[in-house]
Order: C-alpha cells, then sequence, then structure tokens
C-alpha cells in the first residue's frame, strides 16, 4: 500500500488506575478502507475509539490522524471525523430532524439541505419529526450514523453499529456503510461481530485484553477454501485410493465424509482418480475456515505470528 | 466554536418541555399577583413592619392602613418595583430548578459524551449553556415586570380614581434596564451554583438539592448570622444576593 495512512497509533497505551485497557497499539488505516478492529467485550476497542475522538488522553503513545499528531489543539480536525459511538445519544425531547441540527449548529457550516439528504440517506424522512424517545432501536442507530455524516468527514468511527439491532436492521446499516465505502469514505469499525466486520471490512486488527493479536487483510489472516468434503459410498476405499495423489494434503474421514486438504481447483482431478476404481462421489464441497474460526484459534493461543 | 455551541443550546432550551414550564409558571403567577393580592387585602392583612401583624375577616382601622398600602404596591407604578421583586424571588426557584437539569440531563442522557466528542471544546460545551441560562434570566425577568405590570395597570382603576401617567418620567426609563440588571445579579448566583454542581457531580439531583438549600435556607441563615456580626461587619449582609434585591 502506497498512500499515506488516514490513521496510525504508535505505541499507544491507556490505563485506568491498576487496569491496562489499551497495551502498546500499533493500528495502521489506509484512506478510503473499511478497517475493522475486532475484539471481544473488554479488549480496548471502546478505549481506542475514545483516544481517536479526543475523550481519553493516551497514558503514552501517540496518535496520528490526516497526518497530524493528536493534541489539544486538534479541535479543527473534529470536522473531518464523524462518530457513531455505540452509545450515541440524543435529546429524547426532541425530534430526529431537530438533534441533527444541535449537532449541525456546534459543528457549524452544515446546511439544511445535508440534513435533510441525510435523513433521506438513512431512511428517517418519514419520522424525522417524531420525537425520539419514541424512535426504536434499529432508528436510533441509523439517526447516529447520519450525525457522523453532518460535516461530510473523511474517516468515519463507528462502534458496534448493529448490536442490539433485528437481522433487516443490521443488513440496512451493512448497506449503509457498503455505500459509504463505495463514496471512497474511510470506515473504522469496531465489533465483536465477526461474521458483520467480515462483510464489510478488507483489513481489521484483532485485540483482546488490550493487546494487538493481528493485523491485516481478512483474506490474509484466514484460510479459505482449505480443504474439500466429499460424500462417497465407502470413505475408507475413497480414502486408500487417494493416499498417494500428489499434491493434496492430509485425507481423513469425519462422519462418513472425506475430508482432502486440497482447494477447489483439484475437485475435478480428485474425482476423475476416484472414478476410475469405480467411485464416485455424491457431493463435493469446499470447508473453508472463516473469521471467526481465526479469530477463536488466535485468542486461544494469544499468538502474534500475522501481525504486519 | 463558542458562537455555535449557543446556536445549538438556544435550540435546546427553547425547546424543552421544562422551559416552557418555567416561563408559563412565572408569567401566570405574576399575571395573577396583583389581582390576587388587590382581592385578599380585604379579608387579610399581613404587616411585618413591627413584628408579625395578621388579620383576617373584618379588618380593624389600623389594619385598613396596611390592606390600602397592598394594594397600592399592586397598581401603578408602585406595580413595577414589586413585580420585580416577585419574579426574581420565584424566578430564583424556578431557574434554579431549570439550570441543575440544563447541566445534569446532558449527563443522564449520554449527550455530553456524544457532544464533546464531535466537537473536542469542553469551553465551548459550558459556556454555550451559561450564556443562555443568563440571558434567559434576564428575558423571563423583562416578560414577567410586562406581565405584571400589564396585570397591575388593570386593577388601578378599581383601585384608585383612574390612572395618572405623569410616572411615566425619562429617569423611570433609564432607571427601569439598570433595576432590571441589578435583579439578574440577584437570581444569577443560585442559577450558577446548582448549574456548576450539577455540572461537576453530573448529577442533576446535586445541583437542584444544593441551589435550593442555599437559597431557601442557607442565604437566609447566612444573612442573619452577618447582620447580628458587629460593625463594619455586618454591613456585608447588604451584599447577600436575597437582601440586596
Amino acid at each position: 500500500m502506497n498512500t499515506q495512512p488516514i490513521l496510525t497509533t504508535q505505541n499507544i497505551k491507556k490505563s485506568f488506575r491498576d487496569i491496562q485497557a489499551v497495551r502498546g497499539i500499533n493500528l495502521t488505516v489506509y484512506p478510503g478502507e473499511a478497517y475493522g478492529l475486532l475484539g471481544p467485550n473488554g479488549a480496548g476497542k471502546t478505549t481506542i475509539i475514545g483516544m481517536i475522538l479526543g475523550l481519553l488522553q493516551p497514558t503514552s503513545g501517540s496518535l496520528t490522524i490526516f497526518g497530524e499528531t493528536l493534541n489539544g489543539s486538534s479541535k479543527h480536525l473534529s470536522r473531518r471525523i464523524g462518530a457513531a459511538l455505540e452509545t450515541s445519544a440524543f435529546y429524547p425531547y426532541l425530534s430526529g430532524r431537530d438533534n441533527l441540527h444541535v449537532f449541525a449548529r456546534v459543528l457549524g457550516g452544515v446546511p439544511d439541505a445535508r440534513i435533510e439528504s441525510l435523513l433521506d440517506f438513512v431512511g428517517l424522512n418519514a419520522r424525522a419529526v417524531s420525537r425520539l424517545s419514541t424512535y426504536s432501536t434499529g432508528m436510533k442507530r441509523r439517526l447516529t450514523l447520519a450525525c457522523a455524516l453532518l460535516t461530510d468527514p473523511d474517516l468515519i468511527l463507528l462502534d458496534e453499529p448493529t448490536v442490539g439491532l433485528d437481522p433487516a436492521g443490521m443488513r440496512e446499516v451493512r448497506e449503509l456503510i457498503n455505500e459509504l465505502v463505495s463514496q471512497g469514505k474511510t470506515i473504522f469499525l469496531a465489533s465483536h461481530m465477526l461474521h458483520e466486520v467480515e462483510q464489510v471490512c478488507r483489513r481489521v486488527a484483532v485485540l483482546n485484553q488490550g493487546e494487538l493479536l493481528a493485523q491485516g487483510s481478512v483474506e490474509e489472516l484466514v484460510r479459505r477454501e482449505k480443504a474439500l468434503r466429499l460424500q462417497v459410498a465407502d470413505p475408507q476405499a475413497a480414502a486408500s485410493r487417494l493416499a498417494n495423489l500428489p499434491n493434496i494434503g492430509q485425507v481423513t474421514t469425519q462422519n462418513g465424509y472425506l475430508l482432502i486438504d486440497a482447494t477447489l481447483d483439484q475437485a475435478e482431478t480428485i474425482s476423475a482418480h476416484l472414478a476410475q476404481v469405480g467411485i464416485y462421489p455424491r457431493r463435493i464441497e469446499p470447508v473453508g475456515s472463516d473469521l471467526e474460526d481465526f479469530f477463536l484459534d488466535l485468542t486461544a493461543n494469544q499468538s502474534t505470528d500475522h501481525v504486519h | 466554536m463558542i458562537s455555535a455551541a449557543i446556536q445549538s443550546e438556544w435550540l435546546k432550551t427553547r425547546k424543552r418541555p421544562l422551559t416552557l414550564w418555567v416561563i408559563g409558571i412565572l408569567l401566570i403567577a405574576l399575571l395573577f399577583y396583583p389581582p390576587f393580592m388587590a382581592g385578599i387585602s380585604k379579608y387579610l392583612v399581613i404587616d411585618t413592619s413591627q413584628g408579625l401583624s395578621i388579620w383576617a375577616g373584618s379588618l380593624p382601622e389600623e389594619a385598613l392602613a396596611v390592606a390600602q398600602q397592598m394594594r397600592e404596591s399592586v397598581t401603578l407604578p408602585n406595580i413595577i418595583p414589586t413585580i420585580l421583586g416577585v419574579a426574581a424571588s420565584l424566578g430564583r426557584v424556578l431557574m434554579v430548578i431549570l439550570g441543575a437539569t440544563i447541566a445534569g440531563n446532558e449527563f443522564t442522557w449520554g449527550t455530553a459524551r456524544h457532544l464533546i466528542g464531535r466537537t473536542r471544546d469542553r469551553l465551548a460545551f459550558v459556556s454555550g449553556k451559561l450564556v443562555v441560562l443568563a440571558g434567559l434570566v434576564l428575558v423571563l425577568l423583562i416578560a414577567g415586570l410586562l406581565a405584571g405590570t400589564l396585570s397591575g395597570s388593570g386593577i388601578t382603576p378599581m383601585v384608585r380614581d383612574g390612572i395618572t401617567w405623569d410616572f411615566l418620567t425619562p429617569g423611570l426609563f433609564l432607571r427601569l434596564p439598570l433595576a432590571l440588571l441589578l435583579t439578574t445579579l440577584t437570581v444569577l448566583p443560585y442559577v450558577l451554583l446548582a448549574f456548576t454542581i450539577a455540572l461537576i457531580t453530573r448529577s442533576t439531583a446535586a445541583g437542584l438539592s444544593i441551589g435550593l438549600l442555599t437559597l431557601l435556607i442557607g442565604e437566609p441563615i447566612l444573612a442573619q448570622i452577618l447582620a447580628s456580626l458587629s460593625e463594619p461587619w455586618n454591613q456585608l449582609v447588604f451584599y447577600t444576593p436575597l437582601v440586596s434585591n
């Protein structure tokens, strides 16, 4: 990646009395990408976002955004950073539209037309005049996203954007995020919902107990189409036939299926080899690991083999 | 950034239901104060000029003069200083409630974190609120003065034989803004105390309780203590907001 990073953290640490919430994290986020910060509850995700927003000061280390090191005089960056926090709060007695106006006025320079277009973007036009206290969780999340986009920021921080949503709501938020990425926005998404991150993010960092365990592209970090599963009438005979076939890995049987350490490209060769001895697979399907498998393995072993 | 914070704060405050309640209660109370006092003075007189004297029912000779004074105080031109005093007294309580709530609710709802997280400007966040609160106190006193004076002018013909307008001098219009400003200054300390306590403790209840306790109990006790001191220390009592009103 040749472009300058939009966000970097240099060995940032954060302690709350005796608790080390963040322990020397180095992150790099590039412009125009969706970057996922993965970790269970208590991993330090929200603390890192708090430091990026200036709500918390790092105990040590530094953060650089848009080429500037963050300090007390970084208020001018507030318009270039949008944030949709997990606990983003609004004024319950105001309508959705008025809530956006409150933030628009305090941020300054946000035309009314922008507010209306954002309400349309997140699908809240019909309920814009309703009091926030009448909004569902999904509607509040969408309003949070609209608020984060008021100043048309370059960097958008999302902290658990789909928590508490039903599947339809989750999909709506994912589609909005994908739309933002297609518009060239940089998304920094903190979540413990691995499946959600896998669908949206190109690069991820994995945290646990304040430590960075891995960072890199999703494809590099997980195995894809690692194995093939075959349904055959006689798995033992098929395993014996394939034992000496070159360019494939381990062959095992499991629950009546044949598991072969090979890629989908090799399925035709394997099938033809079995057919020579009268074994015809009823089904051949790839069996890949996903981000969840990778995450569980990593947090179990606390490995840093894949750190980039 | 502070002007932007003021605009934002004004939007929040003018649409807050509690603000409407505060304005409504104050204006209604001041509208009804003159006719209420004029009416009740026929049946109930309280005189504190020499100790405490209360007459109720058919009034004796000595109470009639005090009753007339009560009626005079709520008619033109005396209604002006009277209603300012009443507005300040009631306004202190109402604005302490509003001031504590404006600060405390931001933490109850989590909006303080959200706003400051976006703007990175704590000073603007607080300053905007203070400016709007101070402005609201002044606006409330002006509105209350107008409402009470209007009401008082309505009952003046019933108490006296018509209205004489010779009190409308240039001097009055010069003294009135100063009177309003000074009255505002007697209200603001309590509002600021309640606001500050609520902000520091992040608790509306703390701001409310300390603000109201100071207003209703703390300062009267302090005034009594100051007044009992020897010269020149007993002069300090005239600088307490309640007494200086």
